[in-house]
């Protein structure tokens, strides 16, 4: 969710001034939600801490570039994606070499949780290896719009296409993120 | 409704996007269908659970971290640059960089302006007070600057400075040519009328706001006085009509050192040299009561040195027995000039022999002689070297 864009405007400017503190109080702003996209989109804790620091980062060196025609958060949404899809690329050639047995492990036969929070746990496990499983794009318009709940437009401007284009490629990120969810669902309905 | 036309609404018939008729078009659709139910169903569970993921904190101290790293990278800012990161985030470099040189400018021309100023007078008098014919080339710069501030009073400040000085020069130097030197300078300016006169006076009054004159042929460079204080008469020289005496009240020295002035010419060694020797008082006394020029240069004296009034006797006593040592720049061309102007008011016992060599090589090198003038007190004063 996006924050009040008015005062954003107010600490850039003190920030293109050359105050630096004020980033301090963008950072804390934005951390969170930031941190959030990020992570969901590399479903690593500490690639998704040390991703997020390079974005505030890049977005402090940047800021004499952004000259306001946006909400600052839409912007710093822009340098997150972009720094996260490039993570993620890198991760997934890692994981391809070192090849992890959790990834390989079939959904099709999941052992039932004995209690209600270690199958809360699960689902919250497989959701993410779900995303993880869906491409940048697809993950990225799902997360900004389900995770994060941006509106259309705002989507939109993050991704810097149409409306309609958000609309369709966002149908088609739901309907692969129902096909990856597709077998842990049908062996849970089964199972229940 | 079709189960295409449903398929296509689906994400905003979930997102609650669409409007009513079309989202009651959809539902109406969804209930009857199954397999569009079950699409919904399962499309609307995959939102819920990706809107259920928890709100994952970030690592405790992350701004600070970032911050950290901020400071850590950026080059410490220098206490200059601190005091000066607010005028610099204002103010184009290039604007600063104009103003500085601006500034410096100034301040150079106005700490150069004295001296110039100073010599400016000096030439014009000189120049003008020669009887010689082939001189009048030489005032005729000098002349043309009087006749235009004559015709045009309304000229800018510093132009009617220029034109007083001038008119003083030549009023001084139609005084002088009368009872001294047979060629009528008066020539040169045959009608002067006295309100020029009086102008002349008064112009040499206002001897802060010294004039600017064209370029410079004779300049007198340094002094060395010895020992006394200059009293009452700064006269150079014996005789009250000399170009030295002119400059002397156009432009009053400082006063007199000890030692020699610093001079833009450096050490530079004299051209020639002359020695001569002051006349006595009773010839200045002489020439001083000579007609009503002498009186109204002498009026105009008495103006323009305002201690002379109350000038003690010992004063004048004084400065006529002590040696001094003067310094002049003449064009080669003027050399003649200056030397029978110097003869005309101070008796030359020494001057320089072979010249002509001398002056043919500052001709060439289109430069200035540098003369030295070695000034005796009169034959009755005792000299105090």
């Amino acid at each position: 969710m996006l924050t009040d864009s008015s005062s954003d405007a107010e600490y850039v400017q003190k920030l293109q001034r050359g105050q630096t503190d004020a980033f301090e109080i963008l950072i804390r702003r934005h951390e969170k939600t930031i941190f959030n996209l990020v992570y969901r989109m590399l479903g690593d804790y500490d690639e998704a801490a040390e991703t997020c620091q390079e974005v505030f980062l890049s977005a402090y060196r940047a800021i004499g570039q952004f000259r306001g025609d946006s909400n600052f958060s839409t912007w710093l949404y822009r340098i997150a994606l972009n720094h996260a899809t490039t993570r993620r690329k890198s991760m997934n050639t890692r994981q391809q070499r070192h090849v992890p047995l959790e990834n390989t492990e079939p959904m099709s036969d999941p052992q039932p949780g004995p209690a209600e929070s270690m199958e809360k746990n699960e689902i919250r496990e497989t959701v993410q290896r779900a995303l993880n499983g869906l491409s940048a794009d697809d993950a990225t318009v799902i997360l900004l719009r389900d995770l994060q709940d941006v509106p259309y437009e705002e989507v939109a401007r993050v991704l810097e296409v149409p409306v309609g284009t958000v609309k369709s490629r966002l149908h088609r990120a739901r309907q692969a993120l129902k096909s990856e969810l597709a077998s842990y669902f049908y062996a849970g309905r089964k199972a229940v | 409704m079709n189960c295409e036309e449903v398929s296509k609404h689906l994400t905003e018939y979930l997102d609650k996007t669409l409007d009513t008729a079309m989202t009651t078009r959809v539902a109406t659709h969804v209930i009857s269908c199954a397999l569009c139910r079950a699409e919904s169903s399962e499309l609307a569970d995959c939102v819920q659970q990706v809107a259920a993921l928890p709100t994952i904190d970030p690592p405790l101290g992350f701004a600070q971290r970032v911050m950290a790293h901020i400071h850590d990278s950026e080059p410490q800012a220098s206490v200059w640059q601190r005091l000066m990161a607010p005028l610099f985030g204002r103010v184009p470099i290039r604007f600063a960089a104009t103003a500085a040189v601006a500034i410096i400018a100034i301040t150079l021309y106005q700490t150069e302006q004295p001296l110039k100023q100073s010599n400016d007078v000096n030439v014009a008098l000189r120049s003008e007070a020669s009887p010689a014919p082939t001189h009048e080339k030489a005032l005729a710069s000098t002349s043309t600057t009087a006749a235009t501030a004559t015709k045009t009073p309304e000229l800018s400040g510093s132009t009617a400075a220029q034109s007083k000085a001038a008119q003083a020069a030549l009023a001084e130097s139609s005084l002088r040519a009368a009872p001294v030197a047979p060629i009528p300078s008066q020539q040169l300016q045959p009608a002067a009328p006295a309100p020029i006169r009086a102008e002349a006076a008064s112009g040499a009054e206002e001897k802060p706001e010294a004039p600017r004159r064209p370029p410079l042929r004779v300049q007198e460079v340094t002094t060395a006085r010895e020992s006394l204080p200059m009293l009452g008469d700064s006269r150079g020289f014996g005789a009250p009509v000399g170009a030295v005496s002119a400059m002397r009240q156009a432009a009053p020295r400082p006063a007199p050192l000890a030692l020699e002035r610093s001079t833009p010419l450096g050490d530079r060694v004299a051209d020639f040299e002359f020695v001569v020797r002051r006349r006595s008082p009773q010839r200045r006394d002489i020439i001083e009561h000579l007609g009503g020029a002498e009186a109204l240069q002498k009026s105009t004296e008495a103006e323009n040195t305002p201690s002379s009034a109350s000038r003690p006797s010992i004063g004048r006593a004084k400065i006529e027995s002590i040696a001094e040592m003067r310094f002049y720049n003449v064009t080669p061309e003027h050399f003649e000039i200056f030397k029978k102007e110097l003869a005309a008011e101070a008796n030359i016992e020494s001057e320089p022999k072979a010249w002509a060599k001398e002056i043919d090589a500052a001709k060439q090198a289109d430069r200035h002689l540098l003369i030295k003038v070695t000034i005796l007190p009169a034959d009755h004063a005792p000299a105090s070297r």
